[in-house]
């Protein structure tokens, strides 16, 4: 089997969208990078709205140029924002944006517009050519089967289960809550390393003694850190994605499992710390989107949760992880 | 001879300390303005132009 789902036309691009950034975004502006024929990184953010046409398309551009290779661009616009008077939505910040990827040498090739309702091309705005065409013509796309046929599922954004534990758990986490010496240090981070080597070493009793030490702000950002085994010797630079050699996403990818399961055996108002490692996991991924939620989340789980708060600040500032910036060392979603 | 090194209270780590919160502060400083979260995925797929 080929190593790449060859695409053939404008709902065959429009299904990968939700495939790769996990759901179907609103709202959003939608850039995918081209070298050639090959599809590359694809950026979304957030619908310019009363952004500066040119600063924003500037902003875009600067994401974009990570992709070194880059040789064109394709547009996609999620808005319903359109009406009858005004089919083009955002069209000054389209031309600016046509105008700054010409300059940086990746020129757009085409553009779309999908609404709540249908979709379109953008470029083109006579209707006996490019007419409305029904979303169900992206679900039922050649490209969208063989991306499901390839194990490849739009899942949306995954919220952790409640707890439905017996409470004094709470107190038992709180025992085993570090005070800060080294050896608890050193024994947490023994315990993370084997449940992450066989998450079937996850005990109860371990689930406590993890969650207890995910409670202590600096044990915590040691456990984070050592989810990444490329990482450079300074540990803290791993938070904003810098590493030596591509990770091992499938070491990343159980982190998360096991945070998930975490959250099982741990009540309201300790679940803060494991809902950061998730998010910030989302975020070495590419995916701010998802990530913002669970730092949301943490918030709400520890009113004004620091981690939190300083990462969604950060989020919000548009920052993409090092290694998501980077296509050989970036998140590859395991398809069959 | 080195003297014996003993660990008191004192060589613990405060309960709120974090290296990685102070650097995510300094990491602002530097930050540009408010644009909402950027997704940045990588696909790796072939177009071919019917």
């Amino acid at each position: 089997m080929s190593d790449f789902i060859s695409f053939t036309n404008p709902a065959d691009i429009l299904a990968l969208i939700p495939h790769t950034l996990g759901e179907q975004p609103t709202e959003s502006f939608v850039v995918l990078t081209m070298n050639g024929t090959r599809l590359g990184a694809t950026l979304r953010v957030d619908a310019p709205f009363g952004a500066d046409p040119r600063g924003y398309a500037q902003t875009l551009v600067s994401h974009l140029s990570a992709d070194e290779n880059a040789t064109g661009t394709l547009l996609v616009i999620y808005t319903d924002e359109n009406s009858p008077g005004n089919p083009r939505p955002y069209s000054e910040h389209v031309e600016a944006l046509r105008a700054e990827l010409a300059t940086a040498q990746m020129p757009l090739k085409d553009a779309w517009m999908v609404t709540s309702h249908a979709w379109r091309n953008y470029l083109c705005t006579d209707p006996a050519c490019c007419p409305d065409e029904p979303l169900e013509a992206i679900t039922t796309s050649n490209g969208n089967a063989e991306l499901i046929y390839r194990g490849s599922q739009v899942t949306g954004f995954t919220a952790p289960e409640p707890f439905t534990g017996d409470p004094r758990v709470r107190e038992t986490i709180k025992a085993h809550t570090p005070e800060g010496w080294p050896g608890e240090l050193d024994r947490s981070r023994a315990i993370w390393a084997e449940v992450l080597q066989n998450p079937e070493t996850l005990t109860a009793g371990r689930g406590h003694e993890l969650a207890g030490a995910f409670q202590h702000p600096t044990v915590r950002d040691y456990l984070m850190a050592d989810v990444m085994t490329t990482a450079p010797e300074q540990f803290t630079s791993v938070l904003l994605g810098v590493v030596l050699a591509r990770p091992d996403w499938a070491r990343v990818d159980r982190a998360q499992e096991i945070a998930f399961e975490l959250m099982k055996a741990t009540p309201e108002g300790q679940r803060a710390p494991m809902l950061c490692l998730i998010g910030w996991l989302e975020w070495l991924k590419g995916k701010s989107s998802f990530a913002a939620r669970y730092f949301k989340l943490a918030m709400e789980d520890v009113t004004d949760y620091r981690l939190a708060s300083l990462l969604t600040e950060l989020l919000n500032r548009g920052l993409v992880a090092d290694c998501a910036r980077n296509k050989a060392m970036s998140y590859t979603p395991s398809i069959r | 001879m080195a003297s014996e090194f003993r660990m008191t209270e004192d060589d613990t780590v405060g309960p709120d300390a974090s290296q990685i919160e102070d650097l995510l502060e300094l990491r602002l400083l530097t930050a540009g303005p408010e644009t909402g979260p950027v997704d940045f995925p990588v696909t790796d797929h072939r177009l071919e132009q019917p």
